[in-house]
């Protein structure tokens, strides 16, 4: 039985790779079979360099075995696992518990920091096995309690430890502060935007996608980034995913528990935003997931971008299939999506003349329309200030995003005990029967809603979008029911409100 | 079997020729019952282009009118010519009046005199559109039936007012009653149809060309004896249809726009030229109806009395300030955004504030 292991990844999963290595007499060749990928093949080279530098010099054919033999191997993940298994048949070296190896090689024998660490832990957790990481990577690793990992400055290290002339540090367990960096705008900075400002904590409060509509320079992007700093702090499970995720892609860790904000740009293609490739990579939807996605111009994406979008929103994971296999990746995002009024930008503008005829506007709105919207909870016109009005509100100074992030953060936390009895974090989540059944309605609101359904025009979807926003703005309000003034104002943000210049 | 003079009029409507051949026969003193379908004689006639001699010959032969029949039958849509004494007296006004209608949906009693058409931009502003839509509600209300096209902006605002108030209106096409243009109307085409009329000149299945609207605007001043231009900039259908009614003699109302406004420019331009100023919907049907009492008008001043507290000061803030985002109510007001947009839709429900561009909001 061998003992030495390495991974390979698929999806946010590590599989666990057995390394056998046979050398026979002849000439200098090695090869390298299981279907490796051609960062893998290379790994002949970096092994032997970095062997070399420690005094291991290879000698005749060596074959290398990477079990099990039809799953495909990808990355440079693997050459660490596999210098230590031809110095374990070569130089005497002796492996005698079951451990995992990671890392990619430098020439001269020093490990670089390797993606999948987080992954890797949480398989040598679950095995019991020992795991072997670079050092660079020894704050990710140490988030994952329980593994019995030691750190790798390079391969020398390694080679001393298993002959019992050195002894490697452990990882140290590691704790995320509760800090948050410094979030730039501010609530504070942003000046007038009342309304979409108090969209955002609902969108925010509820985890309620949001799709902000305004003209040029009417400061939708602005807000956008806002969010960033009114978004509650990750939890332990939602930070592990996050960094599960992230180890995957090799991303930067910030040490904080602040949620991702990904901004795409229209540009992006289906397997950029969803995940795929032939070696199934996360998208940026799941790179976002428990954090925000953020689509600038969103109706200057294509279609299928936006179609491959609904089926994600509605269940909070995506499957990525492709001919090499398929993996489901998380992607619980708040879509925040922004577009401008009309094609030219200036339709109900007081200043500038819309320049758009209406089978443009037309063209415009069919793109928009759809399924899509169906997911997006929360709408909401972002008025271009004029000089004069900027002037009127510029004195005005609103509240910094830390006091509106408290306010979110009880109002998720009275959502999260409502809810979790069905497996529910936040409003947005809750399925029609659900709502139906546990949000009361009293006859007051009852009344209220029959009186607007007139001069609303209201659909039956229309109605349980208000209901679910209604029910945040509740909790905001730290209310058991919902009452008249909180139906009321989640009736300002529906859908056929911001996009009354399309309609009629 | 079909009476040839239908059968003629729908022939010679189908290739183009209108209410002018009528002159041009009597000057000839001859009968239109009197022609003879199947001689040669017609074409010298009534001048015949060698294109219309084609498709008048192609048509005659492959029974093209029976088809149309029975299609229009199919489709629930009535056929009028201008010898039926159900056909609209009122176009004989025009000198190119159509020689046939057709109609889907119900036929309205075109002979009453309560029309009003109703004109204006597609690119109309959400002012605009609320007015067009209020004006059809108070047609509807006064039991007047609502005549206008069918495009996007003022003429669907229009309708819908109409529709929503349980009205009867009449959509006037520049295509076959059985297409639907814009194609966004579809549905809502559908929904008119059930107690009004989509009313064409064009044979069944003619799609959209720009040179059909011009001519359809004729019908909407000719079927009306008044016209509402709501929004309408200078070069626009809406003005052509105002042009058309003063030459016919009907009453030409225009609902003022701002100044500067371009889309406003020619609907104030009429008010210039001695066309009656649309001030409310009070200086309208009192001279149309002056027995009724028009209390509506006094609406607004009386709601102030069961508005809240907030309520009030935000909605005469915006009243008696023009135009407001939430910002400006905000910082004037001292108010907090949760609080305006609760308001906001409050009034909005109570039908006194509305939105007028994006993030913008007016009082009614």
């Amino acid at each position: 039985m061998n003992s030495i292991s390495g991974i390979t990844l698929r999806g946010i999963k590590a599989m666990p790779v057995e390394i056998e290595v046979e050398t026979t007499g002849g000439l200098f060749v090695m090869s390298i079979v299981g279907l490796p990928d051609t960062a893998v093949k290379e790994a002949r080279e970096r092994v032997r360099a970095a062997l070399r530098s420690v005094g291991v010099t290879i000698r005749g054919r060596v074959a290398i075995n990477l079990a099990p033999a039809d799953i495909p191997k990808e990355g440079a993940l693997l050459d660490l696992p596999i210098a230590v298994a031809i110095a374990a048949s070569q130089a005497g070296v002796k492996v005698k518990k079951k451990s995992l190896f990671l890392g990619e090689l430098a020439l001269d024998g020093r490990l670089r920091k390797s993606r999948g660490a987080v992954a890797a832990a949480f398989l040598a957790k679950q095995k019991g096995w020992d795991l072997y990481v670079p050092a660079e990577n020894e704050f990710e690793v140490g988030l994952v309690k329980g593994v019995k990992a030691f750190k790798v400055n390079n391969l020398g290290e390694l080679i001393e430890h298993f002959r019992g002339e050195v002894d490697l540090p452990r990882v140290q367990k590691t704790f995320v502060k509760d800090e948050f960096s410094e979030v730039s705008p501010d609530f504070a900075e942003i000046k007038g935007q009342t309304a979409a400002k108090r969209a955002l904590e609902v969108a925010a409060a509820g985890h309620h996608n949001l799709l902000l509509v305004g003209s040029p320079g009417s400061g939708k992007t602005m807000l956008a980034r806002a969010m960033r700093g009114i978004l509650p702090p990750l939890s332990d499970e939602e930070l592990m995913e996050v960094m599960l995720l992230r180890s995957r892609e090799g991303l930067v860790f910030d040490k904080i528990r602040e949620r991702p904000f990904r901004s795409v740009h229209h540009t992006a293609s289906t397997v950029a935003l969803c995940g795929g490739g032939r070696t199934l990579r996360p998208g940026e939807i799941s790179l976002a997931s428990r954090g925000v996605l953020f689509l600038d111009e969103f109706p200057e994406f294509t279609r299928d971008v936006l179609e491959s979008l609904r089926q994600p929103l509605e269940d909070g994971c995506i499957t990525v299939s492709r001919v090499s296999g398929s993996v489901v990746y998380p992607a619980k995002v708040l879509l925040i999506a922004a577009c401008n009024p009309c094609p030219c930008g200036y339709a109900g503008d007081p200043v500038e003349q819309c320049t758009c005829s209406p089978a443009v506007i037309e063209r415009y709105t069919r793109r928009l329309s759809g399924p899509i919207l169906d997911r997006i909870d929360l709408h909401i016109s972002v008025p271009r200030l004029t000089p004069e009005e900027l002037i009127d509100v510029s004195g005005a100074t609103g509240e910094s995003s830390s006091v509106v992030k408290a306010r979110v953060c009880v109002a998720r936390k009275i959502q999260a005990e409502r809810w979790g009895k069905f497996g529910f974090y936040n409003n947005a989540e809750i399925p029609e029967r659900l709502l139906r059944k546990y949000v009361k309605l009293s006859s007051d609101v009852r009344k209220f809603i029959l009186m607007t359904l007139k001069t609303t025009r209201l659909s039956g979807r229309g109605i349980s979008k208000v209901l679910k926003v209604a029910r945040t703005i509740a909790d905001l309000d730290g209310a058991c029911d919902i009452e008249v003034k909180h139906v009321a104002e989640a009736m300002s943000y529906r859908e056929e409100e911001s996009l009354c210049w399309m309609k009629l | 079997m079909l009476d040839e003079t239908v059968k003629l009029l729908l022939l010679l409507n189908s290739v183009g020729f209108d209410g002018k051949i009528s002159a041009d026969l009597s000057n000839k003193n001859i009968t239109l019952e009197q022609i003879d379908l199947k001689s040669d004689k017609i074409y010298d006639l009534l001048n015949f282009t060698d294109k219309r001699k084609y498709q008048f010959q192609e048509r005659l032969l492959s029974n093209w009118c029976e088809r149309e029949l029975e299609k229009a039958q199919r489709e629930n849509v009535s056929i009028v010519t201008c010898l039926d004494y159900l056909y609209p007296q009122r176009l004989f006004d025009l000198l190119d009046y159509p020689l046939v209608l057709y109609v889907k949906g119900v036929y309205p009693d075109f002979n009453r005199d309560n029309f009003v058409s109703v004109v204006g931009t597609r690119r109309a502003s959400e002012y605009a559109k609320h007015v067009a839509y209020d004006i059809g509600c108070s047609a509807a209300d006064n039991g007047y039936i609502l005549v206008s096209g069918g495009a996007t902006g003022i003429d669907t605002a229009a309708h819908s007012g109409a529709y929503d108030s349980t009205g009867v209106t009449c959509v006037i096409m520049g295509t076959g009653v059985d297409k639907v243009y814009p194609a966004r109307n579809a549905g809502f085409f559908d929904k008119i149809t059930e107690n009004g009329g989509l009313v064409s000149e064009f044979p069944l299945g003619t799609s959209a060309r720009p040179w059909h609207f011009p001519r359809r605007n004729r019908i909407i001043s000719a079927l009306s004896n008044k016209l509402i231009v709501v929004e309408a900039p200078h070069r626009s259908g809406a003005i052509i249809t105002a042009k058309y009614s003063l030459e016919l003699g009907r009453e030409v109302w225009a609902v003022p726009g701002r100044i500067t406004d371009y889309v406003a420019e020619g609907s104030n331009q009429l008010i210039y030229d001695g066309a009656f100023p649309y001030l409310n919907d009070a200086c309208f049907w009192e001279l149309v109806n002056p027995v009724k009492n028009f209390e509506q008008s006094k609406l607004n001043d009386d709601m102030c009395t069961v508005l809240s507290e907030t309520e009030r000061k935000i909605y005469e803030y915006v009243k008696y300030n023009g135009e407001q985002t939430v910002d400006s109510i905000s910082s004037t007001l001292q108010m907090n955004g949760s609080d305006i947009l609760t308001t906001i839709t409050l009034l909005t429900v109570k039908g006194i504030i509305y939105k007028s561009g994006t993030g913008r909001y007016s009082a009614k």
